[in-house]
Parts: structure tokens; C-alpha cells; sequence
């Protein structure tokens, strides 16, 4: 079974068109690069995956069944976000705010158990956020945020996990350790993941499929191998590209031409 | 360095009940704690031999006179400082109260115009009425005015709201003006005063309060995740928008209530969540009962130092905007300098 299927999906947001004519059928256990120039789109279709916003045409079925039909919460027990824009204006500590990443899982007033706290446990030590748990959010860096931000996500334990730039304001030693938690998850749990990327090079590093987004549609998609070529480089960034397969970094790699 | 939500509680508790026993007895007419105590005995359990005891003029003091207008000081101090908890916590913003945010203002535009025109085709409610529909219009407006593509910033929101109380003070002005020789009335009720507290009146805030405490209390947990943007919170099983309505909504109703009965009372709102805050951290389950009572012992001091210790009474609003003022520049400096980053 599919993990979504979108049909002739079209939204468009105080009368222009942000996404039209979307028909894909995206199988589960996947992790999907969504890659695209800047507002063609990428972050309005994750909001429609994760019913954020509804589109005004078209139908997006989740495990067969229609998006529309599943429950705020279901959704947030089935898809966790890493949303691009998150506030944390309040001095939370770290650990409360891991914690929320529970709350669907738990009835209104309770508190967490022992599995909660088992899980938020095991994130913060594979996310080397342990030694930050007693300290306020507001207190820490913007990379340092988005760890906390990061993890919150991995808590909420997911079978789908949509990254929106994820890991943009990340050093590249906790980027790339991010995502291979994230990869080591979708081999072991057959998660599926969706995750917007600037960086070209971490996208063919990670990502088993790539969607090209322009100008409101999906241009096209395939496996990393297949789509990531020079030409479709040119089609949808404008821009020239080498692609080559590289042996140290034991991935598909790009360089563009200045 | 966060205090356990329980001993705060149980603190705090304490200190309401011993100021209400306390400003009971103070005043022009001093009452001896013993009898105090006694008279409050009486009423709770009923004893007839603790009444005969006591002089009939001090029970009357105490339960028209003085315990309306001690009651009704905590009420009104509960529910703005609940209410300054979720504006601030809805809108991403730790300078929001119903006062800045012109709420306050749009209730006492509302409340003015049934004082002008003498209302009173729904008795008791005319005013709370015309107060939270002004106030709810008013909030509405200002959200509308401050909002850009990117979400409510901070300082747009601060801005809208003075700028749209400076608008409703002129209107309030204006009905002054008009009401000629009814204008004490007005202006009596816009300084804020708990002297002509009455327990229908108390009846009706209380409830008020209480209902939007439960509301509160009810979707503490989903407050928690708004903080962390309306995406995340989407993503966290939240139904954001729906929330925002109602505790809006439910926000400008108590905050209106608390605005028709004492007059406009600014800051509380602002002061007691921040306190709090830093004391029992942001977590809303237990900030919003630990506010509701730092609201209600801060508004009661205030009011029982105006009423029996300065030489004249200042009215409550005048001396709380005196004390919050200041209060509200020094956190607006902190964070200026804090997010220039």
C-alpha cells in the first residue's frame, strides 16, 4: 500500500496558485529529497502531507484512506514535523519540550510514563542533547534550538517523518548526524521521510528518492540515480552542474559551475 | 531556579486567605482579627452564639461593606492575570496583556457608551456585555492590524494595540465631553475602583472567572505547544486555529468581565504571568493556577493599600499602571537588548 497518494491536487493560498496539477504516488520506506528553487512550493506540500492546510482541489489519501478522514490526532501519532519556522520564545527546558513530542500519545492531563520517559531518554543520548536537558531553550544557540527542535521530532516516533530544511542552521558534524539517525531509523523501521533540503550534496547523501519541485509543480521524481543528472539540474535550478559518483563520500556528489 | 508548582500553590493560597482576613479588618473602622475571624466562622458554619457575640454594625461592615469589595479585588486580580497568561502565551509574545494589547481599552469604550446612553435593557449584564462585545472587536482589530505574512510579531502587536487605545481613549473623550453633567460617572469607573463592589456583581465575575479558569486549565497542554509555533503544534495533533478562536475569545471575556466591574486596570496582566514564569517555568498546567492566585494577592494588596493606608484612596487602576509601568519598560529594555542578536 501506498504510503500517500495525491490525485490532481491544486492549492492555492488568498487567490494565487501555489501548487497545481500534483499526481504522485509516493510507496512507503523511503526517504524522499524534495528539492526545488526557493517558493516553488516544497514547504506548502509538506503542510498539505501533514493536513496543516487542506488543498481546494484534488484527493490525498494516506494508507488508503482519505487524509480528510483521519483525526488531528491520529495524524500527529502517524507524522511528526520539523517545521522550518519554530518559536521558542519561552524558557522551556529542553526536556519539557522533548516531552511534548509525547503528548499525543498521552490523555489530556496525564503524565508521561516510564515509556515516554524511556524514549525521550534514548533520543536525547543518541542526539547528544543529555548534557542540555535542565537548560532553558531560550538560553540556547539557534543550531543548538534546532537540535532541540530535531529531536522533538524523533520523540513523537513516527512511522513518517517530514523534515522542512531540518538541519539548515546545523554545523555539519550534528547535520550529518541528524540525518543518519534519521537513515538508521528508516532502515531498521522502514520509516518513510520526507525532508526539504538546500544542500544539493546532502540530498544525493541521504535520499533514496528526489522530487523536483518548480513553479508549483512537480517536475519529476524518481530514484537519487536516476533524476539527479545534469540536465534536470539545468530544468529546474538553471544552473550548470557536474554529477559523479564519489568514492570517499561513498555517494553521488555535485559540483556546479561558479 | 524553578519552585515545585505545589509549595508555590500552597504559598500563595495562604497568603490570599490571610490578606482577605487581614484588609476584612482594615480600614476606617478597625476590626480585631478575633472578631474577624469569628464573624467568618459564623457565616461558614452557621454557629448563632458567635453572632450575638458581636456588634451587629461590624457584621454589617463586614459582609456589605468590606468582603464584596476584598472578594471582588481578588477576583478581578485572578482573571486578568489569567488572562494576561494566555494572550501572552498565544500570541508568542511575553508583553501581551489585555492592557496593551487594547483590550481593556475596547471594554471600557464599550462599557462608556452604556454609561452614556444609562442601558439597562439587560439589568446587571448591559455592561459586562457591551464590555466583552467592545473588547472582542477590539482584540479581533488589532490581531488584524499586526498580522503579516510571517505570523504576530512582538513589537507590530505592542504597536497596534497603543495605537488603537490611543483611538478608543479619544472616543472615551469625546463621550465624556457628551455626557456633561454624567461625565463623573465615566471617569470615576475608568480610574478603577473596587469601592461600589456588590455580590451580584462579584457573583457574576466569579463565575466568569472560574469558567474561563476550567477552559484554561482544559487546554493547558495544547497552550504549551502553540508556544512552539503553529506549524509544530499542528504537527503535535493541535487543531490550532480552532484553539486560537476559543481562547481568544474565552481570554476577552474575562479579561471584558474583570474591565466592567473595576474600571480599567492595567499591567496585572503583564506583571503576574512574568513573575510566575520565572518561577515555575512556562509549563501552562501549573502557571495558570499558580497566576490566578499571585493575580488575586497582588490586586488584593494593591487595593487594601490604596483603601486604608494612603492618606486618600487612588484609585486602583491609577496606582497599578504607576507600579506596572515602569515594570512593562524594564522587560521591553531586556528584551531589546537580549534580541538584538
Amino acid at each position: 500500500m501506498m504510503a500517500f497518494c495525491m490525485q490532481d491536487v491544486h492549492f492555492s493560498l488568498g487567490g494565487t496558485s501555489i501548487l497545481e496539477d500534483i499526481s504522485i504516488d509516493l510507496p512507503p520506506g523511503r526517504i524522499y529529497g524534495i528539492l526545488g528553487p526557493n517558493g516553488s512550493g516544497k514547504s506548502t506540500w509538506l503542510d498539505l502531507l501533514i493536513r496543516h492546510r487542506v488543498p481546494q482541489q484534488g484527493r490525498i489519501e494516506y494508507q488508503g484512506r482519505p487524509l480528510g478522514s483521519y483525526s488531528r490526532k491520529q495524524i500527529s501519532k502517524e507524522m511528526a514535523l520539523v517545521p522550518q519556522d519554530y518559536r521558542l520564545n519561552f524558557p522551556f527546558q529542553v526536556l519539557e519540550v522533548l516531552l511534548m513530542g509525547r503528548y499525543p500519545f498521552l490523555p489530556r492531563f496525564a503524565s508521561p510514563g516510564s515509556r515516554d520517559l524511556d524514549i525521550v531518554r534514548e533520543v536525547m543520548q543518541k542526539t547528544g542533547l543529555e548534557k542540555f536537558q535542565d537548560r532553558m531553550v531560550t538560553e540556547l544557540s539557534g543550531g543548538e534550538r534546532q537540535r532541540v527542535v530535531f529531536a522533538r521530532a524523533l520523540v513523537q516516533d513516527t512511522p513518517v517523518l517530514i523534515l522542512d530544511e531540518a538541519t539548515a542552521s546545523l554545523d555539519i558534524k550534528h547535520g550529518l548526524h541528524l540525518l543518519s539517525l534519521v537513515r538508521e531509523k528508516n532502515l531498521q523501521d522502514q520509516t518513510t521521510v520526507f525532508s526539504v533540503f538546500q544542500d544539493i550534496n546532502l540530498a544525493a547523501a541521504f535520499c533514496s528518492h528526489i522530487i523536483f519541485f518548480k513553479q508549483g509543480r512537480i517536475l519529476l521524481h524518481g530514484t537519487t540515480t536516476e533524476v539527479l543528472t545534469p540536465e534536470n539540474l539545468e530544468r529546474v535550478f538553471d544552473v550548470r552542474a557536474k554529477v559523479y559518483f564519489d568514492d570517499y563520500a561513498q555517494s553521488t556528489q555535485v559540483v556546479f559551475k561558479v | 531556579m524553578r519552585i515545585r508548582t505545589s509549595i508555590l500553590l500552597i504559598t500563595l493560597g495562604f497568603m490570599l486567605l490571610g490578606m482577605v482576613i487581614a484588609s476584612v479588618s482594615m480600614g476606617y473602622v478597625q476590626i480585631p482579627l478575633s472578631t474577624t475571624f469569628k464573624m467568618l466562622f459564623y457565616k461558614i458554619t452557621g454557629q448563632q452564639e458567635l453572632l450575638l457575640q458581636a456588634d451587629p454594625l461590624v457584621y454589617t461592615i463586614i459582609f456589605e461593606v468590606r468582603l464584596p469589595r476584598v472578594l471582588t479585588a481578588a477576583v478581578v486580580g485572578a482573571g486578568l492575570a489569567l488572562a494576561g497568561v494566555i494572550f501572552q502565551g498565544l500570541l508568542l509574545n511575553p508583553l501581551a496583556d489585555p492592557y496593551t494589547l487594547g483590550v481593556s481599552s475596547g471594554a471600557a469604550f464599550g462599557a462608556s457608551l452604556v454609561l452614556l446612553f444609562n442601558l439597562q435593557f439587560l439589568g446587571l449584564y448591559t455592561l459586562p456585555l457591551f464590555a466583552f462585545i467592545a473588547g472582542c472587536l477590539t482584540l479581533l482589530f488589532v490581531v488584524y492590524l499586526s498580522a503579516t505574512a510571517g505570523g504576530l510579531s512582538s513589537n507590530n502587536l505592542i504597536l497596534s494595540g497603543v495605537i488603537v487605545s490611543a483611538i478608543l481613549s479619544a472616543g472615551i473623550s469625546l463621550f465624556k465631553y457628551l455626557a456633561q453633567e454624567r461625565v463623573s460617572v465615566i471617569i470615576f469607573w475608568l480610574m478603577g475602583s473596587f469601592a461600589s463592589s456588590t455580590w451580584p456583581e462579584l457573583i457574576l465575575t466569579a463565575s466568569m472567572v472560574f469558567f474561563g479558569f476550567m477552559v484554561f486549565m482544559f487546554y493547558s497542554r495544547d497552550i504549551n505547544l502553540i508556544c512552539l509555533g503553529s506549524r509544530a503544534a499542528a504537527s503535535l495533533g493541535v487543531d490550532t486555529t480552532r484553539l486560537r478562536i476559543i481562547l481568544l475569545v474565552t481570554a476577552s471575556l474575562v479579561a471584558a468581565v474583570c474591565v466592567s466591574i473595576s474600571g480599567i486596570i492595567g499591567f496585572v496582566g503583564l506583571l503576574v504571568p512574568h513573575m510566575m514564569r520565572s518561577l515555575t517555568g512556562p509549563e501552562h498546567r501549573s502557571l495558570l493556577p499558580v497566576s490566578l492566585l499571585c493575580g488575586a494577592v497582588l490586586l488584593l494588596a494593591a487595593d487594601t493599600l490604596t483603601r486604608t493606608m494612603l492618606p486618600a484612596e487612588v484609585p486602583i487602576g491609577v496606582l497599578t499602571a504607576l507600579i506596572g509601568g515602569p515594570f512593562f519598560c524594564y522587560i521591553f529594555r531586556k528584551r531589546q537588548m537580549q534580541f538584538r542578536v
